[in-house]
């Protein structure tokens, strides 16, 4: 079982992600709108995995993800997409996200994305 | 490789041959570690004198008075080997080794410039020669791995081309489907299948890959794929390539036709290369479409039903922002690319939102709306804020949401979201619907959505409770207080919703008393010792014709004093009255039509307001509500209810 940390700022995306997470043995231990929230939320609950969203106010997802891999090597980030946003799935692929999952959620790769993303070094 | 032995020279001390013999005891018993000395005469080394041989010698009889007053002479060994500085170790090696067997262990003299440096020891010399040794084989056997797999290598390359030349070419060939590979330098390689040709219209051997595919595609896209194609080529981990790929788009336009893309990385032991499998579905996917609409609608209707509140409010959200929000953003902020980052992550998320409510061709649209910010963020040099105003002007939020709308008043009926029901939609339509799924969708997606058509008729009480939830937290967050998800518990009751909507509405009134007035501010509750959020739970029990419902929450409670103030005050009954009657009567004052009216101001306004109908409500399907609260601890809703058939 995995302790998760959901980051949107849509609190529609959050619960729809949140619903399809505890269809799984897995936990949702927090939930956090923007990059700054997250990043105090890791450092607090110290989760297995964060879904991050990219657009986000505050801090955007990608550099909330810097700021957590720099603090901690070992976090696994998975990113939050809309279409169209390849290139920023690259940036966040580049600087330590493990995976990625688009929007609108399908149920079996938001599930299969975190089984590889907890087994991933 | 030739080792010299200048790492193994170890420090040793001297002493004149005229020193005696007792001085080399003092030394070697002060001295356990050491082998032995050096003797020189002035700085010539002319002997060497080993602990065993010396202690050997002065251990014999006499020879402990015959050698301790005389000089070191009498007892060294003279014949000593001296090697220089820059021998190598195979030399002295095989010179230490030749020595006679009393003689093997002791030390060699290192001189440089003849004189002396040190002198290795023959232990430390064995362990260093055997490393060297094993450092050989090492070696050797590398090298012959490497050969070996070099042979490997040079088999399977002639294995593949000879398949290449046989079956496998005329089987892709016939597949109808476009194989190609391409290398690190994005040059497509000689051999692909002949379907290429068609979908290309050309011969593709050595051309680059990203200008064969780019004919059509923005430039951001062709970025994209070049940064794809570079960290899969110098990504070792198959899992990260994978992942890297699969951002890659899976269908793309070439030459007016739709062709499908699949990506594979094909690592051989010679080099690695991305293999492409290309697909015209030109055809298949003008059928598909209609199809893939037609349910998309379907999906659409049972996510309105299913979410009527939030989907409705997403569409007042959408319609607001173009006539307010966006304003409030561009009034309330000097930095023009703010602003724009603003309106742009905002039309972002509700595109999101929408998809996630199955409301494509609002979310399309807001898609390409977040393609022109996105464009104009890149370009903020020649923007100014009047083309921001200009830009949200022009956006039309009715036009935005109207294709959805149409389709969701064609199956629903017009207006309806205006209508103030939980549910909305006739039970004849809901039946059409079920009938659409049956047509449309097979298997596990067919099952899972006639389950949540079949809910809509039926439906479990807890999940009539558990929907009051959200629209309870944001009453509760409106008043700056905070209380958790419901706590439902107990029987899984189901009725037919249609029998009870005038009571289930009611009970709306039940939930805004509780956080009106039962839950404390979060402060309040801290200070009371009690956790931050509140707490509201319902426990149902099943029973014979009827089930038992309670709602409870872990508030203020309710004070008796009061409501005895308030009744006498709003002259419901006499002083003297009010006096004798117990706490269970007072608490039915509360359900009393006179006392619970909306018009109310006073501190207890709204304490009651409501509950009259709710007794009203539960009582018109012949059932009953009664109260129970304890004063700073709790206020709980019991209702006794029929089943009605």
């Amino acid at each position: 079982m995995a302790k998760i940390l959901i980051v949107d700022d849509s609190s529609i995306s959050r619960k729809k992600l949140k619903r399809i997470i505890e269809t799984s043995n897995h936990q949702v231990i927090g939930e956090a709108t923007d990059g700054n929230e997250a990043y105090e939320k890791y450092e607090e609950l110290k989760p297995d995995i964060v879904t991050m969203d990219i657009t986000m106010p505050n801090l955007d997802g990608i550099s909330a993800l810097k700021k957590i891999m720099n603090s901690y090597e070992d976090a696994k980030v998975i990113m939050i997409t809309a279409l169209g946003q390849g290139n920023k799935i690259l940036d966040a692929l580049n600087n330590g996200a493990k995976n990625y999952i688009t929007k609108p959620f399908d149920e079996e790769k938001v599930l299969t994305s975190i089984e590889e993303a907890l087994t991933s070094e | 490789m030739r080792e010299t032995i200048a790492k193994l020279v170890q420090d040793v001390s001297i002493f004149s041959i005229e020193v005696k013999g007792n001085v080399v005891h003092e030394y070697f018993e002060a001295n356990k570690e050491v082998e032995g000395i050096v003797i020189a005469d002035v700085d010539k080394p002319v002997g060497l004198l080993m602990r065993t041989d010396f202690y050997q010698k002065v251990g014999r009889q006499f020879g402990y008075s015959l050698y301790m007053n005389r000089n070191i002479q009498l007892i060294m060994k003279s014949h000593i080997v001296c090697v220089d500085i820059s021998c190598d170790m195979a030399k002295i090696g095989f010179i230490a080794m030749n020595r006679s067997k009393d003689d093997l262990y002791d030390f060699i003299v290192v001189l440089e410039d003849d004189k002396c440096a040190g002198v290795v020891s023959i232990r430390e010399l064995l362990i260093e020669m055997s490393k060297t040794k094993e450092r050989e084989i090492e070696l050797l056997s590398k090298q012959q791995l490497i050969l070996k797999k070099a042979n490997e290598v040079e088999k399977i390359h002639s294995m593949e081309i000879e398949q290449k030349n046989s079956s496998i070419k005329n089987l892709l060939n016939n597949a109808g489907q476009g194989f190609l590979l391409f290398g690190k330098d994005l040059n497509i390689y000689p051999e692909y299948s002949r379907e290429c040709i068609e979908i290309f219209g050309k011969k593709i051997e050595n051309k680059n890959i990203l200008d064969m595919l780019a004919l059509s595609m923005e430039d951001e896209n062709i970025q994209i794929m070049r940064d794809v194609f570079s960290n899969v080529f110098n990504e070792p981990s198959k899992a990260k390539n994978k992942i890297y790929l699969s951002v890659l788009p899976q269908i793309i336009k070439i030459n007016k036709k739709s062709i499908e893309i699949q990506w594979k990385v094909i690592n051989n032991l010679s080099q690695k290369s991305i293999m492409i499998i290309l697909t015209d579905i030109t055809e298949k996917e003008i059928l598909e479409n209609k199809n893939i609409e037609e349910k998309n609608n379907v999906k659409l209707i049972i996510e309105t039903i299913k979410h009527k509140e939030e989907v409705n409010s997403a569409f007042e959200n959408l319609k607001n922002f173009f006539t307010d929000g966006a304003y409030e953003i561009i009034n309330g902020c000097n930095d023009k690319k703010q602003i724009l980052y603003e309106i742009y992550r905002i039309v972002h998320t509700m595109k999101g939102d929408f998809a996630l409510y199955s409301l494509h061709n609002t979310s399309k649209r807001l898609h390409k709306l977040e393609d022109i910010l996105s464009v104009m963020l890149d370009n903020m040099e020649n923007v100014n804020i009047y083309d921001i105003v200009e830009l949200v002007k022009n956006v039309n939020g009715d036009k935005i949401i109207s294709k959805d709308i149409k389709t969701i008043d064609s199956s629903l009926g017009d207006g309806y979201f205006e209508k103030d029901d939980l549910i909305a939609v006739s039970e004849e339509r809901l039946n059409d619907i079920e009938e659409e799924i049956k047509r449309k969708y097979q298997g596990k997606d067919q099952k899972d959505m006639l389950v949540i058509i079949n809910n809509l008729k039926f439906t479990n009480v807890k999940h009539i409770i558990g929907s009051y939830n959200d629209y309870t937290k944001s009453m509760a967050e409106k008043l700056d207080k905070v209380i958790d998800d419901f706590k439902i518990y107990g029987d899984d009751v189901y009725i037919d919703k249609k029998r009870y909507t005038k009571f289930i509405r009611s009970l709306i009134h039940i939930f805004k008393n509780i956080v009106d007035h039962g839950i404390e501010e979060p402060d309040a509750r801290v200070c009371a010792g009690k956790a931050e959020y509140g707490e509201i739970s319902c426990y149902i029990e099943k029973a014979e014709g009827k089930f038992i419902m309670n709602i409870s929450d872990d508030g203020n409670g309710i004070d008796y004093e009061i409501i005895r103030e308030k009744a006498i005050e709003k002259g419901i009954y006499s002083r003297n009255e009010i006096d004798i009657f117990t706490q269970e009567e007072i608490l039915e004052i509360i359900f009393m039509d006179k006392f619970s009216t909306k018009n109310q101001v006073s501190m207890l306004s709204g304490r009651g307001v409501g509950l009259a109908a709710v007794r009203g409500e539960i009582e018109n399907i012949g059932g009953t509500v009664k109260m129970y609260t304890q004063k700073g601890k709790f206020t709980r809703f019991e209702f006794v209810v029929p089943m009605i058939e």
